[in-house]
C-alpha cells in the first residue's frame, strides 16, 4: 500500500514538473509569437539568461528532489538525472527554438543556452552577407540540457557528425551536428562561471578606479602643499632669511644610441665568450655598410 | 629661380605639374632632378615636406615616357600607407602616359598582388617583406630589367632597429640587375651619407639641404614639462583647447606603443572627441580606412604609433603632439614633420616628463633648435585630472578583457615553431631562468645585508671600546 502511494506521489511529482516545463514552454511560445520577430531572439536569450541566473535555486530544489528520488528508486531502475550536451557548431540563423525543435524529438529537452557572437564580428558579417541587413545575431556555441542523462548520452553518440536535418531540403540539412556529452557537468556550472567572471570584473574595476582616485587625490594634495610651501619660502626670502634651493634628481631615460652602447659594453665586459656576439651587435648597430656596398658596387663589379 | 622645363623635363610633364598647382621646383627637386635624368645614382636629404617624392617621381615618369616597358621601376618604402601614397603620386603624374602601377604590401591579398605583378606594371611600389615573400614563392614576374631602384625613407630601410629589413632587402637585391639607377631619399640621411661617401665606387650624386636647423622654420616647436601621472590630463586639456579654438584643425598624437594607442583612443572616445587610431596591430583594411577618414577630416584627431611618423602627407594637420618623447632624435624630426608641410605653418608640442629631460636635450642638440615652453594654466588641468585618470584606468581594464594582442602572441608562437622550438617548453625554460635569476638576486642581497650588519656591529664595538678606554683613562687620571 505504502509503496503504491509513494509511487503515486512520484508520478505526481513528475507530472508537476512536466506541467511546469510545458507551462514555461508555452509562455515562451506565447511570448515569441506575440512579440515582433526582431525582438524574438533577444527576448528568448534574455529569458534563457534569466533562467540561468534564477535557475540555481530551482536546480538545488531539483537536485534535492532527485536525491530523494534516487533514494526511493534505488531498487527501481528509473532515475532521472539531467545531462548536458555541448554544441560546438551553430550554423548561422539557428535559434534556440530551432535547437529545441530539432532535439526534442529525441528526448525531453530542458534549458538551452546559446552564446551570442561578438558584436563586431556580427556587424561585419552582416555588411558582407545578407543584403537586407537583418539585425539578428548569430551564435558561436551552445549548451543543451536533457532531462534524462542517458538520453543525452545516446543523442550525443548517435547524432555527432550527422546532418542536422533528415530531409534534403530541410533548413539546416547541410550542417552537421557537433555534439559532445559533458561528463559530470551541471547547469549551475555554466551560470556560476559567467556570474563569477562578471563579479570579478566589476570588483576589479571598482578597486582600480578607487585606486586611481586615491592616487590623483594624493597628487592634488601635494600640489596644494607645494603651493603653500612656496608662499612660506617667499615670505622668508622677503624677510631676508637664507632659503635653500631644492633640487630633484630623477634617473633620466636614455636615448636609443646610449642604450645600444651600454648593451655593447655590458656584453664586452661579461666574458670572452660573448665577444663574438658583441661584435655582431656592433656591426648591426652601425648603418648597414655591407648592404650599402652591395647596392652601389654591384654595378661596378659587373663593369 | 628656374622652372621645371629648364631642369630637362618634357613639356607635357611641366603642364601636368602646373595642373597640380606646382609651378616652381623646390630646392631638392631643382638639384636632384638633372643628375637623375642624366642617369646617375642620387641621394637626397631634405627637410620634411619639401617635395622629395616629386623629386624622384617626375624624372622616373619622364624616363618611362621615353621607353615604356614591363617592370620599369621599383620603389621600396618602410610602411604600407606610404606605399599607397607614393603610388598615388605616380598615378597622378603618369596619367597622360597611362601608367600602370602595382602596390605590393603586407596585410593585403597576396594572390591578387601576384596576378597584378605578372601583368608587368610599369611601376611597383612595395614594402620589403611582402616583395621578398613574392620573390621567394613565385617566378611569374621578372625584375631583371629594372632601371630604377628607389628607396624612400632610406635610413629606416637600412637601419637595423626594431624591424630589420636586411634579410628581405638582400633577397630583393639578388634578383635586381646590376645596371640600374639607385635613388635614396630621406629627411634624416646624414649618417648614411657619410658612410656611403667612403664606400660607393661609382660616385653617386649627393645632395643635402644646407641649413642650421634640421626642422622646418615654419614649425613652432613647444614643450610642456609635466609629471608622468598628469600627462594624460594635459593631453586632454590641450586637445580640448585646440578643438574649442579651431574647428578645422586636425591633430595627430604620437604614442609609444600599440597598446597605449588603443587605450588613448578609447579614452578620447569617452571624452567625445572624434578620434581614430592607426597602429600596426590593426587589420590592414582598417588602417587604410582610418587613414582615409582622417585625411578627409571626418575625424579630427588621429592617435598613432611611429607607423605614421614617416612620409605621410596630410595637409590639414596643424598640430602634432608627442605623447612620449622619442628616444631617437631622428624619429622626433619625422614626427613633427607631419605638420608644417610645404611652407604651411604648424605647431608641435612634446609632453616631457621628469624622466625625459635628457632625451629632450639630446634632441635639441641634434636638431640645433631650442624648444620653447608652451604656456598652460595648471589649475584647469588639475580640475579634470581625476576624471581623466579614472577613465584611463577603466579603459585599460576594458582593453584587458578583450584579446587585443592575441595576434601578436600567435605570431610569436608561429615564429618559434618555424625555428623548430616548442613554444610551451620555451616559455617554461624562460620562467625557470627568471626564477633562478631572482633567487640569485635574493641570495646576493642577503649576503650584502649580513655583511652590512657585521660591519655595523664591528663599528659599534669599536665605539664602545673607545668610550670604555676614555672612561678608564678619565678614571685613572
Amino acid at each position: 500500500m505504502m509503496e503504491r502511494r509513494e509511487e503515486e506521489e512520484e508520478e505526481e511529482e513528475e507530472e508537476e514538473r512536466t506541467t511546469t516545463s510545458t507551462r514555461e514552454e508555452e509562455e515562451e511560445e506565447r511570448m515569441t509569437t506575440s512579440t515582433r520577430e526582431e525582438e524574438e531572439e533577444e527576448e528568448e536569450e534574455e529569458e534563457e539568461e534569466e533562467r540561468t541566473t534564477t535557475s540555481t535555486r530551482e536546480e538545488e530544489e531539483e537536485v534535492s528532489g532527485m536525491k530523494k528520488q534516487t533514494n526511493q528508486e534505488a531498487a527501481g531502475d528509473r532515475k532521472c538525472v539531467p545531462g548536458i550536451l555541448y554544441l560546438g557548431h551553430i550554423p548561422p540563423r539557428l535559434r534556440p527554438r530551432h535547437v529545441r525543435n530539432l532535439l526534442s524529438a529525441y528526448g525531453e529537452v530542458g534549458r538551452i543556452f546559446l552564446q551570442p557572437e561578438d558584436g563586431q564580428v556580427s556587424t561585419k558579417k552582416r555588411k558582407g552577407g545578407a543584403k537586407g541587413g537583418s539585425r539578428r545575431c548569430d551564435f558561436t556555441e551552445g549548451w543543451v540540457e536533457f532531462r534524462d542523462k542517458r538520453r543525452a548520452k545516446l543523442v550525443a553518440a548517435s547524432l555527432h557528425n550527422t546532418p542536422m536535418g533528415t530531409r534534403k531540403r530541410q533548413r539546416f540539412a547541410s550542417d552537421l551536428w557537433c555534439i559532445k556529452y559533458l561528463h559530470r557537468f551541471q547547469w549551475t556550472h555554466l551560470s556560476e562561471r559567467l556570474a563569477f567572471e562578471q563579479t570579478v570584473q566589476q570588483q576589479r574595476l571598482r578597486t582600480e578606479v578607487s585606486q586611481a582616485k586615491r592616487e590623483t587625490n594624493f597628487y592634488l594634495n601635494n600640489v596644494d602643499r607645494s603651493a603653500h610651501l612656496d608662499t612660506v619660502r617667499r615670505k622668508r626670502q622677503r624677510d631676508g632669511q637664507q632659503v635653500d634651493e631644492r633640487t630633484w634628481d630623477f634617473t633620466q631615460r636614455q636615448t636609443e644610441e646610449e642604450i645600444q652602447m651600454r648593451k655593447r659594453k655590458k656584453k664586452d665586459s661579461v666574458s670572452q665568450k660573448h665577444l663574438d656576439k658583441a661584435r655582431l651587435i656592433q656591426q648591426k648597430s652601425q648603418s648597414n655598410v655591407s648592404l650599402l656596398a652591395k647596392i652601389f658596387n654591384s654595378k661596378h663589379q659587373s663593369d | 629661380m628656374c622652372d621645371f622645363s629648364s631642369l630637362g623635363l618634357a613639356d607635357w610633364l611641366v603642364k601636368q605639374c602646373k595642373q597640380m598647382g606646382i609651378n616652381k621646383p623646390t630646392p631638392v627637386q631643382e638639384h636632384c632632378m638633372p643628375p637623375i635624368l642624366d642617369g646617375r645614382d642620387c641621394m637626397g636629404c631634405a627637410k620634411t615636406g619639401s617635395g622629395k617624392t616629386a623629386a624622384f617621381v617626375l624624372p622616373v615618369v619622364q624616363k618611362l615616357s621615353e621607353d615604356p616597358y614591363g617592370i620599369f621601376c621599383l620603389v621600396l618604402t618602410p610602411t604600407r600607407e606610404l606605399a599607397y601614397q607614393i603610388a598615388e603620386q605616380f598615378r597622378v603624374f603618369g596619367k597622360p602616359l597611362g601608367l600602370k602601377d602595382c602596390i605590393v604590401v603586407g596585410g593585403m591579398d597576396m594572390v591578387s598582388q601576384a596576378l597584378e605583378l605578372s601583368k608587368q606594371p610599369h611601376v611597383v611600389v612595395a614594402t620589403p617583406g611582402r616583395l621578398a615573400d613574392h620573390i621567394r614563392s613565385s617566378n611569374t614576374f621578372s625584375m631583371s630589367r629594372i632601371q630604377f631602384l628607389i628607396m624612400d625613407e632610406a635610413d629606416r630601410l637600412l637601419e637595423q632597429g626594431c624591424t630589420d629589413f636586411t634579410k628581405d632587402l638582400e633577397t630583393i637585391l639578388a634578383i635586381l640587375p646590376a645596371k640600374r639607377q639607385t635613388l635614396l631619399f630621406s629627411a634624416t640621411l646624414t649618417d648614411t651619407l657619410h658612410d656611403l661617401k667612403s664606400i660607393a665606387m661609382n660616385r653617386p650624386f649627393f645632395w643635402e639641404s644646407k641649413s642650421d636647423t634640421r626642422t622646418v622654420e615654419e614649425l613652432d616647436q613647444r614643450y610642456i614639462l609635466t609629471p608622468e601621472k598628469v600627462k594624460d590630463a594635459y593631453l586632454v586639456h590641450l586637445i580640448q583647447k585646440f578643438t574649442d579654438e579651431h574647428d578645422d584643425w586636425s591633430i595627430i598624437v604620437f604614442v609609444n606603443t600599440c597598446k597605449d594607442c588603443q587605450i588613448l583612443t578609447m579614452m578620447m572616445r569617452e571624452f567625445n572627441f572624434p578620434t581614430i587610431s592607426l597602429h600596426s596591430m590593426m587589420k590592414q583594411k582598417q588602417r587604410f580606412a582610418n587613414l582615409a577618414m582622417f585625411k578627409a577630416s571626418v575625424f579630427k584627431l588621429l592617435i598613432a604609433t611611429d607607423v605614421a611618423s614617416r612620409g605621410l602627407d596630410i595637409p590639414t594637420v596643424q598640430v602634432v603632439i608627442n605623447h612620449n618623447t622619442p628616444g631617437l632624435p631622428k624619429i622626433y624630426i619625422h614626427r613633427v614633420g607631419r605638420t608644417a608641410r610645404a611652407g604651411r605653418n604648424g605647431v608641435s608640442i612634446t609632453l616631457v616628463t621628469q624622466y625625459d629631460i635628457h632625451l629632450v636635450q639630446s634632441i635639441e642638440a641634434e636638431n640645433k633648435t631650442k624648444l620653447k615652453e608652451y604656456p598652460v594654466v595648471e589649475k584647469d588641468v588639475l580640475k579634470i585630472l581625476t576624471q581623466v585618470n579614472v577613465t584611463r584606468r577603466q579603459c585599460e581594464i576594458k582593453l584587458e578583457s578583450t584579446d587585443f594582442d592575441e595576434k601578436k602572441e600567435t605570431n610569436k608562437r608561429k615564429q618559434l615553431i618555424l625555428e623548430g622550438k616548442d613554444p610551451d617548453l620555451e616559455a617554461k625554460r624562460k620562467a625557470e631562468l627568471e626564477k633562478i635569476r631572482s633567487q640569485k638576486k635574493k641570495f646576493k642581497q642577503n649576503i650584502h645585508e649580513t655583511i652590512e650588519k657585521q660591519k655595523r656591529g664591528q663599528l659599534k664595538k669599536k665605539i664602545m671600546k673607545r668610550k670604555q678606554k676614555k672612561k678608564t683613562g678619565q678614571t685613572s687620571a
